[in-house]
């Protein structure tokens, strides 16, 4: 399958998947309450509530799903590109611990409160600092045990210093409120949060999108890769500013939610051929498509409270992780 | 012109927003946890009740459970809320803030109930959330019974008061800084936790237990299967020793389960399964 | 036969700072080569001697060599143009995606690219690599599922894709079965043949001795020797150089040469 074709159908299927998340909420509507909600112009109804419904809770609610879906989506596939390790995964490499750190301390520090860019940038800075530093521990090409050893230490590094934030906080209130947004959730965001996050993630995702050549070198190893005119140090700044802002910013507005840059390189690379460039795209739109239908579980699946996002997408997600490392051990 | 349209303007506003006193209050209430949930069932009317937590019709942590049965329960959700049509919503602080941010966007009128940590804070919250409610008499009243109540119980607590100490199934004490010690305090207790220098909710361990011999032990939600992990904890033998020699008093989850009212009732409680104090060997 | 050179490096001193005894280790001495268009030239040296580096540098991997092609300097050239001069092996064929053959290929055009898509130049250079190859039928393979033979040859087409006069390869047949060893030489004659200057790091001494015009041979990074291979690789070098004796024949008029057993230098 080409890769426009599989964009194509991804699209679609993400069409069909926000329009179903559109339909789900709390508020019994009927459709065409929902379309006159959606389009109070078109569609007159007496009742504020509609507009305020569709557009002002439900609407935000899937814009960001597209997003934040979007951003992991492409990270994790443009990561993979550059380690050249289908393993390489925002949560699994350590930078959603990064940036949940640095998101918490903002929280914690009340800088979120003050100033309104103090979350995502928080997050980004966590997250591209997280990333260097696996790239400075791992190196550039590093193994599957490796990489996921660095992981595990920068995410049991970030981790602690959470937790040492969350102890030294003077409210348990808090905490459960921290503990809470670090599992991940898209419930009752704000247009305004889409609009924090939106320009960060645009700038991570077209940063990555254009280093799908470099990408595709690197496919012979480093020293082939330069010598076809690929600067790689350029690349491994420009993959990573990219990861940084796009996670870092996803991760700042809706909480760590892991595994989709996992899942969707995992499934649409055999697809495309395997090239890493013909994958970037795609990604991006499964991720979407993913987190919009996790999001959707998280609402159909009856619990006492809502599930949280990052939990759907973990229980999702891990199976795609062993069998990576069956594979990876095969291959070993 | 347009100044003078303003003021007009700004005055229909205040007007709207101050509750007529001769006219009903009819804005309706939602409350997105336990403790909001509380204050609604006691300060307003079942029709101005939009929407409580699921906690709020269960017997073992919400004393005013028999109220809200055939009351409205809603997730802690914006659209809800704003479907069940509350024009205010009562937060908790308890991982709300999202939902609760965005209801003030939506215009609805957001009052938050960060838990207190001291008698005489938990009052002036009762007070200055039940006025926003429109119900500033009721709670007004509430708050002065509240304080006789306490004040007839300090004066019957004892120079030597007992020592206590405060279990939750998991381990879980309660130290300085916290409204449980100031419940049992209050309630005429020396808290053991607090006494060894703990603050916050941290675990009290058998060690300290062991070495500082309490008068009697409290524990509360010890009746609630699964509601910990670390349920474990008042099985171990040693525990159950010390459990069995000395007073044990249970103290009912729903009355010390929120910062503000009804804690008096697990004050009162407290004070009235009070031992007399004494060292007491193993 | 000498004719311009068509590549021509002049390397500058690399040293290296010695881990254990703290001072520095020269890595490779000043040193100056040319290859000529047509000519197979044969990098020798037992391991560690310096080949790999040299290559390096010449591939503007490492260190500042000085190098021309075509008598131009390529310090001034953007890194896309500068590929498009020298197409460079790496010893380490890593292949990291089951990607397909022709795409591994194509990946020789990246130096030729603006665009996202192949122009029929492309795809021309790329057909013509492969069929040079022979790896024509295995186009839609995925690259991980070839034999070592066959991903040596494919690794090479990738390199020819690039269409660069000059052809630098480390170690290409290592690994390889003597079939395929002589498939790809035959096939660097071929291409030296068709004007390219090839410089090859070889192992394999008797190899070298009848497939190179001219062998160069380094040792503890200074050029010992630089020549036709008969001339080169005399007893004496093959004693200080490698440790070894060979023995010697003639063949059709053309000598030969078969590493025979390990000597004191």
């Amino acid at each position: 399958m080409t890769e426009r074709r599989l964009s194509l159908l991804l699209l679609l299927a993400l069409l069909a998947l926000t329009g179903w998340a559109l339909t789900l909420g709390t508020a019994p509507l009927t459709p065409s309450m929902m379309v006159a909600g959606l389009l109070p112009d078109l569609f007159p109804h007496d009742d504020p509530r509609l507009a305020m419904v569709m557009q002002e809770i439900r609407l935000p609610r899937v814009l960001l799903g597209l997003v934040v879906g979007a951003a992991l989506g492409l990270a994790g596939a443009a990561l993979q590109g550059l380690l050249r390790n289908p393993l390489a995964e925002p949560s699994i490499i350590g930078t959603s611990a990064c940036a949940s750190l640095g998101a918490v301390l903002a929280f914690y520090y009340g800088l979120a409160a003050d100033f309104s860019l103090a979350l995502p940038l928080a997050g980004i800075s966590g997250a591209a600092l997280g990333t260097l530093l696996l790239l400075a521990l791992a190196g550039p090409a590093a193994s599957t045990l490796t990489l996921i050893l660095t992981g595990v230490a920068l995410s049991s590094m970030a981790g602690a210093l959470t937790s040492l934030a969350l102890n030294l906080s003077p409210s348990p209130y808090a905490v459960t409120e921290i503990v809470m947004w670090m599992m991940g959730s898209l419930k009752d965001r704000s247009m305004d949060d889409v609009l924090l996050a939106s320009p960060f993630v645009l700038a991570g995702c077209l940063l990555l999108l254009r280093a799908g050549r470099g990408l595709d070198a690197l496919t012979l190893g480093e020293e082939a890769a330069a010598s076809l005119g690929i600067a790689l140090p350029r690349l491994r700044v420009q993959v990573i500013a990219g990861a940084a802002l796009a996670v870092g910013a996803a991760v700042a507005t809706a909480g760590s939610v892991g595994f989709v840059g996992l899942i969707i390189p995992h499934l649409l690379r055999p697809l495309v051929g395997h090239r890493p460039s013909a994958v970037l795209l795609p990604s991006a739109l499964g991720g979407a498509a993913l987190l919009t239908a996790a999001d959707i579980a998280v609402r159909l699946i009856p619990a006492r409270s809502e599930l949280m996002l990052g939990v759907v997408t973990a229980i999702i997600g891990t199976p795609f992780f062993c069998t990576l490392i069956l594979k990876a051990r095969r291959q070993a | 012109m347009i100044l003078r349209r303003a003021m007009g303007m700004a005055l229909v506003g205040t007007m709207l927003s101050l509750p007529a006193q001769a006219q009903e209050d009819t804005r309706r209430v939602a409350s997105t946890a336990l403790c909001g949930d509380q204050l609604l069932l006691t300060l307003l009317p079942p029709a101005r009740i939009a929407a409580l937590s699921a906690q709020a019709v269960d017997p073992g942590l919400s004393d005013a459970a028999a109220r809200a049965q055939g009351l409205p329960v809603l997730p802690a959700d914006a659209e809800g809320f704003l479907w069940a049509g509350a024009d205010i919503v009562v937060g908790s602080d308890r991982g709300d803030s999202q939902t609760l941010s965005l209801l003030r966007r939506l215009g609805v009128t957001v009052v938050r109930m960060p838990p207190t940590n001291s008698f005489a804070d938990a009052m002036e919250q009762l007070r200055s959330v039940s006025t926003v409610l429109g119900a500033a008499e009721v709670g007004q009243a509430l708050a002065s019974d509240n304080e006789q109540q306490l004040a007839r119980l300090l004066a019957e607590r004892p120079t030597d008061p007992p020592l206590a100490a405060y279990y939750r199934p998991d381990g879980g004490s309660s130290g300085q800084g916290t409204f449980m010690n100031e419940a049992l305090t209050l309630g005429g207790y020396r808290n053991l936790a607090a006494e060894v220098g703990q603050s916050g909710w941290g675990r009290l361990d058998l060690e300290t237990l062991v070495l500082h011999p309490p008068t009697a032990l409290i524990t509360a939600y010890f009746d609630r299967p699964g509601w910990s992990l670390r349920h474990k904890f008042s099985h171990h033998p040693l525990f159950r020793r010390l459990a069995a020699s000395r007073p044990t008093i249970a103290l009912p989850g729903s009355l010390v389960a929120c910062s503000g009212w009804p804690l008096i009732k697990g004050i009162a409680f407290l004070a009235a399964a009070r031992p007399p104090a004494g060292d007491h060997h193993d | 036969m000498m004719s311009i050179p068509l590549l021509e490096v002049h390397t500058r001193p690399l040293l290296a700072r010695d881990r254990r005894g703290g001072g520095e280790r020269m890595l490779l001495e000043a040193l100056r080569l040319s290859v000529a268009a047509g000519e197979v030239v044969g990098l020798l040296g037992p391991n560690g001697a310096g080949k790999s580096t040299l290559l390096r540098q010449i591939a503007g991997q490492q260190g500042a060599a000085r190098v021309l092609v075509n008598g131009q300097e390529l310090a001034g050239l953007s890194t896309t143009a500068r590929a498009r001069q020298l197409a460079y092996l790496p010893q380490s064929s890593e292949l990291h995606w089951p990607v397909a053959v022709a795409e591994v290929v194509a990946l020789g055009r990246v130096p030729h690219r603006s665009g996202r898509g192949l122009t029929s130049a492309d795809r021309q250079a790329i057909e013509q690599a492969m069929t040079a190859t022979s790896v024509s039928d295995l186009a839609r393979r995925p690259i991980t599922s070839l034999s070592g033979g066959e991903k040596a040859r494919v690794l090479l087409a990738r390199a020819l894709a690039v269409e660069a006069p000059v052809l630098l390869a480390d170690e290409p047949i290592a690994h390889l079965d003597p079939g395929h060893q002589l498939q790809v030489l035959t096939l660097l004659r071929r291409l030296a043949g068709q004007g390219m200057a090839v410089l090859v790091v070889l192992h394999d001494l008797g190899l070298a001795a009848r497939w190179c015009d001219r062998v160069v041979v380094l040792h503890h990074g200074a050029l010992v020797a630089d020549g036709p291979p008969a001339h080169c690789l005399d007893d004496g070098l093959l004693a200080r150089v490698y440790g070894i004796a060979a023995t010697r024949g003639l063949r059709d008029g053309a000598p030969y040469l078969v590493p025979w057993e390990a000597v004191r230098p």
